[in-house]
């Protein structure tokens, strides 16, 4: 489940913003279902259709074995008749008969038949006629209760045609009937009773020709086997030469040459193409519209005799008597059996084209899901207001959003191909050309520039390079992800501006608060020069000593130009000029703030010590700006002094490591209110009496304006102090 | 002991403003001596130094109030003149009160410098001066006999020869001798002369 819930939602925090389309996504069930179905269906269809065939060619192989079976059956079944009828020909009871025919020997004779029909139940009647075609013995199967017939029971048979057929054959020669019903006092017998009679010439001790036994087989004992082999494979049918059915589809088709009212009961005129078929091949298979039929033809005498036996009876026209088996398989069995198969694929492709659907439904909603999420990150994508591209190792683009085609008034289609080259033009190209290389080599990079659009209008851009690597680790091309910050890149020019001119205010807000102590220390160098050239007036007036005059000189010329150093120092703290760039050396700074600030420190009786480090690196940064941070810091120094009792020290410090140059300033006034924390570098917020608020205010800005950070923290030993540092400047 | 010769001392942290202060004072040829700050001229000040100190009020370590202070306490009595600077005209204002003679802001005149030193020096000469009699007359005053004293305190508040004698409970003619002899003594004529030089050396009655 958890599985399955992380499968169906990859996106986690979009997707709350995807709406699927219940619609799209039922249509695309039905659509993707129905395909599935089919899809499922074919080898349902192959399977379903070689399986019948299967069933098919089983039942026919059945058919045929069924066949081989039947004739079988008729071939044991006639060759067991055969050969006791061949025994009765010889046996010692005809023998003795023949040579004395007397009650006795009949009689022997006439129990011997009637052991026969009782041992072997197949017979109706055993008998022997003699050639006036008058029954000598007879013994009578009788249904089961064997009886020999009694003399004056003995029926005259001269006139029937096994008779007839067999008084002209010679010994060794056998007839056999076809299969009729059995008729009795000239009428078929009820119910009918299908007979075969078997007669063979009898000849006696000296070769004369005395009589025929004749067997009368019980045609329903064959019947009866065939039938038992019936079964899967269908009714068994058995026809004569003629196409009249011994055995039948029904009881009511058979014996139609027998029975006068069945005469029109044959196959040739139930299925004449079949019969057609018939008459043309001794086996075949017949397909009609309702029934499958196999058939062979049989020859139930067609048995050779064993070879070397020389009186061997033989059944006389054995190669014309036959008859035809056939097993007649209805197609509606075929079809059951298909029903059934077709019942049972049914089920199984029921319950897999209901997974089918489930399968398409779960498959429908990812789809449409990713879609739908694909287009609504197509959509930030492309209304995001910067560009995004994809650049590919050989650095062309793949890929580029909607903000393209404001930029550069190409719609992403035609870019798409493009080298960067061509699109960015060589300058631009030439300009990004490091930072490229760096992506391409798996590097991450931003970097700022302006960029041209495609009017006359510049742009101040950030871009950014991120690049794609393939699993194996190999870059395979970067993102391009390029932000328009002009508007914030103006305000803070504004910012900058606002900063230089507040900057401006703030220093001639201290001039003016320094005003008498700048005065104080340019009047000191004015009052020596004034007091030196009286001196030297009243020496030259009077008569003094005028070597000292030289020496007086000197100092004016030292003290004028001490005076006009207080006055250059003043008017380039104060001036607002043009600010610019450059490296800067901050213990300059350092000393420079010192003597600016000296004279106050000392009517404060503050002492200013200076901690500078040798060889300190410059910064890159603007003086006047810099100068002024130190210059606030140490005043606001000062001021904290303003209240301490004890030691009085400003201490001057700078120091630098591999990256950044650091300038200290600690005092040993009492500690800033802990309360006020970092606000202390809030605008208004002062700690002072009568302070502004403004001085640590733009110090912080100024800092920051050259991406250097100003701190404040308390001294362990007591007093505060103020640190900034800034980056050295690149060599 | 002997005062000091009288001379101009200057303090002043500046040392452009020490040294030209001392060419200038040595082109009208006075006696100066400079000193770098108000701890270093503490550490020679003495009750007989005489004439005139420049004191500049603003300087690293102790200011020149404070050394005014200092200075009246060890009971140094020079004349003081302050050096201010532009707009230091409240604490001139303070060392004034708190018994500068004058003060003269920065960049002066040097005429102006000068005159007021000059005045300063004559101010002090006047009051030494003033000083050697007065402790003469005390010296003299010292010499009186404890009768003799009884009769100069009853004097000076005013009182006439009878009420002397009637408060003494002695003779008039022995008043008169007691006079007599008082006036001797402290070496003046007149009355008037003899009650002006008793307040002078007796500023507290």
């Amino acid at each position: 489940m958890k599985l399955l819930r992380s499968w169906l939602a990859p996106a986690h925090t979009i997707h709350r913003v995807v709406q699927v389309s219940r619609r799209q996504i039922v249509l695309l069930t039905l659509l993707l279902g129905l395909a599935f179905s089919v899809l499922l269906a074919i080898p349902f269809v192959l399977y379903h259709r070689a399986e019948s065939d299967n069933n098919l060619s089983l039942l026919r192989a059945e058919q045929e074995r069924v066949i081989k079976l039947a004739a079988g059956v008729i071939h044991q079944e006639m060759d067991a008749v055969l050969s006791d009828l061949r025994y009765l020909s010889q046996h010692n009871e005809i023998r003795n008969y023949l040579a004395q025919p007397n009650r006795s020997t009949s009689l022997e004779l006439a129990r011997e038949y009637l052991g026969l029909a009782s041992q072997k139940q197949i017979y109706d009647q055993v008998r022997f006629i003699g050639l006036d075609g008058k029954e000598a013995v007879r013994a009578n199967f009788n249904d089961g209760n064997p009886e020999i017939v009694a003399d004056q029971n003995l029926q005259d048979k001269h006139d029937r045609y096994y008779f007839e057929e067999t008084l002209w054959l010679s010994p060794g020669q056998i007839y056999v009937s076809p299969m009729d019903l059995n008729i009795e006092q000239g009428a078929v017998d009820q119910p009918p009773k299908p007979v075969i009679r078997f007669a063979v010439p009898v000849a006696d001790d000296n070769g004369l020709i005395r009589g025929m036994v004749v067997l009368n087989y019980l045609g329903q004992r064959l019947r009866d086997k065939l039938s038992a082999l019936e079964g899967q494979a269908g009714k068994i049918w058995l026809l004569n030469a003629e196409g009249y059915w011994l055995m039948g589809p029904t009881p009511e088709d058979e014996w139609g040459f027998v029975l006068p009212q069945r005469s029109q009961r044959k196959l040739a005129n139930r299925s004449p193409r079949l019969w057609q078929q018939m008459e043309a091949a001794k086996s075949g298979i017949h397909q009609s519209a309702t029934s499958w039929i196999h058939f062979e033809r049989v020859y139930p005498l067609g048995r050779s005799a064993p070879v070397g036996v020389a009186d061997f009876a033989r059944p006389v026209d054995a190669d014309r008597y036959y008859w035809t088996i056939a097993v007649e398989l209805p197609q509606s069995t075929l079809q059951a059996a298909n029903l059934a198969l077709l019942k049972k694929l049914w089920a199984v492709y029921g319950a897999l084209v209901l997974f089918a659907f489930l399968v398409a439904g779960a498959l429908a909603f990812v789809i449409n899901r990713n879609k739908v999420l694909a287009q609504v990150v197509e959509k930030v994508v492309d209304n995001l207001p910067m560009l995004i591209a994809y650049v590919d190792a050989e650095q062309r683009y793949r890929f580029n959003n909607m903000a393209y085609e404001g930029f550069f008034g190409l719609k992403p289609s035609e870019i798409y191909g493009k080298t960067m080259r061509e699109l960015l033009g060589e300058p631009a190209y030439q300009a990004a050309h490091p930072y490229i290389e760096q992506a391409l080599a798996g590097e991450a990079v931003t970097f700022e520039r302006q960029l041209a659009d495609k009017g006359p209008g510049m742009h101040d851009v950030v871009i950014s390079y991120l690049p794609d690597r393939s699993p194996q680790g190999e870059v395979r091309g970067f993102y391009v992800m390029v932000n328009d910050v002009s508007l914030i890149k103006e305000s803070e020019r504004r910012d900058s501006r606002r900063m230089l001119e507040l900057a401006h205010v703030s220093r001639l807000a201290s001039m003016g608060e320094m005003a008498t102590e700048i005065a104080h220390e340019i009047n000191q160098p004015l009052a020596a020069i004034a007091m030196y050239s009286a001196a030297g007036q009243r020496i030259l007036q009077g008569d003094g000593d005028r070597s000292q005059i030289a020496t007086w000189l000197e100092a004016i010329n030292t003290q004028a130009k001490r005076a006009g150093e207080i006055v250059r120092r003043v008017r380039r703290f104060a001036q607002k000029g043009e600010h610019q760039s450059s490296p800067v050396d901050l213990g300059q700074i350092a000393r420079e703030v010192a003597a600016l600030l000296d004279h106050e420190a000392r009517s404060q009786q503050v002492e200013i010590v200076l901690e500078l480090s040798e060889d300190l690196p410059p910064v890159q940064g603007d003086h006047v700006l810099l100068e002024q941070v130190v210059f606030n810091l140490v005043r606001h120094a000062l001021d904290m002094l303003r209240a301490q009792t004890g030691e009085r020290r400003i201490t001057l410090r700078t120091a630098f490591d591999a990256h950044l140059v650091y300038v200290e300033v600690c005092d040993t006034g009492p500690c800033v209110d802990p309360a006020l924390g970092e606000h202390i570098f809030d605008s208004f917020v002062t700690g002072k009496e009568g302070g502004l608020g403004m001085g640590l205010t733009i110090s912080r800005s100024i800092i920051e304006a050259h991406a250097g950070t100003l701190r404040y923290k308390m001294n362990p030993e007591g007093g505060n102090t103020f640190m900034f540092s800034l980056a050295r400047e690149a060599r | 002991m002997k005062p000091h010769e009288p001379r101009v001392y200057i303090v002043d942290d500046d040392d452009a403003v020490r040294e030209a202060l001392g060419a200038l004072l040595g082109s009208v040829c006075l006696i100066y001596q400079s000193f770098a700050s108000a701890e270093a001229f503490l550490a020679v000040a003495s009750p007989h130094m005489r004439g005139c100190l420049l004191l500049d009020v603003r300087m690293p370590g102790m200011s020149g109030l404070e050394l005014q202070r200092k200075l009246q306490e060890q009971g140094v009595a020079l004349q003081i003149v302050i050096i201010t600077g532009h707009g230091d005209v409240p604490m001139a204002v303070r060392a004034l009160k708190a018994g500068a003679s004058d003060f003269i802001e920065k960049p002066f005149n040097e005429q102006d410098l000068l005159d007021r030193i000059q005045t300063c020096l004559q101010d002090d000469h006047h009051l030494w001066n003033t000083r050697q009699a007065l402790d003469e007359a005390a010296a003299r005053f010292a010499t009186l006999t404890p009768r003799e004293r009884a009769v100069m305190e009853l004097i000076a508040v005013g009182d006439h020869t009878k009420k002397i004698a009637a408060q003494l409970g002695i003779q008039d003619r022995t008043v008169d001798v007691h006079r007599f002899n008082i006036m001797r003594k402290v070496g003046v004529r007149t009355l008037a002369e003899l009650l002006h030089l008793w307040s002078a050396a007796h500023p507290s009655m």
